[in-house]
């Protein structure tokens, strides 16, 4: 059983780490744009100009 | 007053993450307690609730970079979102990929007392994880996004061609020493373990999709900083620089006024 | 596109001749990489009979990526590059003759190196229809592939560690199945017999082909690029 435990929080530590790194960096480059951030759009990429 | 700093969400991201979190809860809990041990393995069943799904997702992202990569190429489809939509499907595929190798491994150590067995998924699934980061490397290696996108779905698409003859040779290969299929879907895999199988599906594709909706976001961030912060950091420069004369108002005697200078970058 | 991939191999194998780079360096660092393999496995005789092959197709291996980054190399010096690119060759055949110079260099090593294992592993040579067959299909595989990539990776500041990387993991089903082709040829497969071996060989053939169409077609978009 310890192995099962083991397995699944070693899945959910690489996805949860990969999802905070890629938040991370959209926010740090958001911060990096912010005088041009155009307002949000909905969509797949609210702020794609083409 | 708008906020400077827009939050990287969107409703559509929003709705995704959070049943995306509570399927993940609700199969974390069903698989973990509710569903009973299977008669044959016991509680290892319970990696059946992880690893097939995280495994289909992987497959899933590197399916996705190879059909962007191939409408990238054709004449008439051309066009960025494909680009990003590669290297998004690439990126999230092989964050799976490697959860599947760890997930697979533990899943032998359990049942084998080994942490690899030649198995020829768990064999396969390791060159595909080879061949992405190969990929990504390429990206990483190359500024002009243009010759990035024509040199990586060109590299994608003879990959996708290689992992076909992969698939072959490691499974004759596996055959030939008569390996033990680790990972054979239990047949009699019915009620509570089905539904729970079923559940991870969804719950890993819904973690799944957000993680490419956020990747190829991110990947717009990065093109747009690429083409604008460079001259952003250029002004601030400048801004820096002719701040101090401009409040001054008129040029210090001894100095000679000099007009800002006009840089054109690109 | 023949004749252009003629000129360029024969260009590539006049440098070679006079530079004997390949001949000097690549094909002495192969042999050196089969006496490693003696010591790390610590001169154990009957499993370096049955990891020979195995053994073989590795040193081919590295020293093909040797041999592509050496192809390249001769390209990028003194921005020859650009030649070749104003030059009315056609890219397609650009990408045939500098494979085919790859290809021949890797099968006057691969002769040194199978008298290598017979002499250091001791080594039967048999079988040597599938032998000869499976040496070659592979090697026109490693050289399409390698030349393919290379190209992608030439102008590239990382490609002497980029190329390794892109190419070892591609060139996984080709080490796998010329290594049973030759165990097959050698009989060490046990149970199937020479015939086991043959059906390597479709793979084989499949890999190459990819890679050289792959090459063809992609070798003018590639230059104009990198």
């Amino acid at each position: 059983m310890n192995y099962v435990i083991a397995a699944w929080l070693a899945c959910a530590v690489i996805l949860a780490l990969y999802a905070a790194r890629t938040v991370h960096r959209e926010r740090s480059l958001r911060r990096s744009l912010a005088p041009k951030a155009k307002p949000l759009r909905t969509g797949l990429a609210p702020e794609e100009s083409r | 007053m708008r906020n400077p700093v827009a939050p990287s969400s969107s409703r559509l991201t929003r709705v995704l993450g959070w049943s995306a979190l509570a399927t993940l809860a609700l199969n974390t809990w069903w698989g973990l307690w509710l569903s009973p041990p299977d008669v044959v393995q016991g509680q290892f069943v319970r990696m059946l609730y992880v690893h097939p799904a995280v495994a289909t997702m992987c497959y899933a992202g590197f399916g996705i970079c190879a059909l962007a990569s191939i409408a990238w190429l054709w004449p008439r489809l051309r066009s960025p979102r494909w680009d990003r939509m590669a290297v998004a499907g690439a990126e999230v595929g092989a964050v799976f990929c490697l959860a599947t190798l760890v997930t697979g491994s533990i899943w032998g150590r359990a049942s084998w007392g080994v942490w690899w067995t030649w198995d020829a998924r768990l064999t396969l699934t390791a060159i595909l994880f080879a061949l992405s980061l190969g990929y990504l490397a390429l990206r990483r290696a190359i500024d002009n996004p243009h010759s990035r996108a024509l040199a990586s779905s060109m590299v994608a698409l003879l990959m996708a061609l290689t992992v076909v003859v992969d698939h072959y040779a490691t499974s004759w290969w596996n055959t030939l020493h008569q390996g033990t299929t680790l990972l054979q879907p239990d047949p009699t895999i019915h009620g509570w373990q089905l539904a729970t199988m079923l559940l991870s599906f969804l719950a890993f594709g819904l973690v799944f999709a957000w993680m490419l909706i956020h990747r190829y976001r991110l990947e717009v961030l990065e093109e747009r900083y690429d083409q604008e912060g460079f001259s952003m950091a250029l002004e601030a420069r400048r801004a820096e620089a002719t701040g101090p004369e401009a409040t001054a108002g008129s040029v210090a005697p001894g100095e000679v006024a000099r007009p800002p200078v006009e840089v054109h970058i690109r | 596109m023949w004749r252009d991939a003629l000129v360029v191999a024969a260009k590539d194998l006049r440098i070679e001749g006079r530079a004997k780079v390949a001949l000097n360096q690549v094909i002495p660092y192969s042999l050196v990489v089969l006496l490693l393999f003696g010591f790390a496995f610590d001169q154990d005789r009957p499993l370096l009979v049955q990891a020979a092959p195995g053994l073989f197709w590795l040193a081919v291996l590295f020293s093909g990526l040797l041999a592509v980054q050496r192809s390249f190399a001769i390209e990028t010096a003194d921005g020859a590059v650009d030649n070749l690119r104003m030059s009315a060759l056609e890219p397609a055949g650009v990408f045939l003759g500098k494979a085919a110079a790859v290809a021949l260099e890797l099968l006057v090593l691969e002769a040194l190196l199978a008298g290598g294992i017979v002499v250091l592993f001791h080594s039967k040579l048999a079988g040597a229809g599938l032998l000869i067959a499976s040496a070659l299909l592979s090697t026109a595989g490693v050289a399409a592939s390698g030349v393919a990539y290379g190209a992608l990776s030439m102008g590239l500041r990382v490609r002497e560690t980029l190329l390794p990387l892109l190419l070892a993991p591609v060139l996984a089903p080709v080490v796998l199945a010329a290594t049973e082709a030759w165990r097959a040829a050698f009989g060490l497969s046990g149970g199937g017999s020479s015939s086991e071996g043959w059906r390597w060989l479709g793979l084989l053939a499949c890999f190459a082909a990819i890679y050289l169409a792959g090459g063809v077609l992609s070798f003018g978009a590639l230059m104009e690029e990198t």
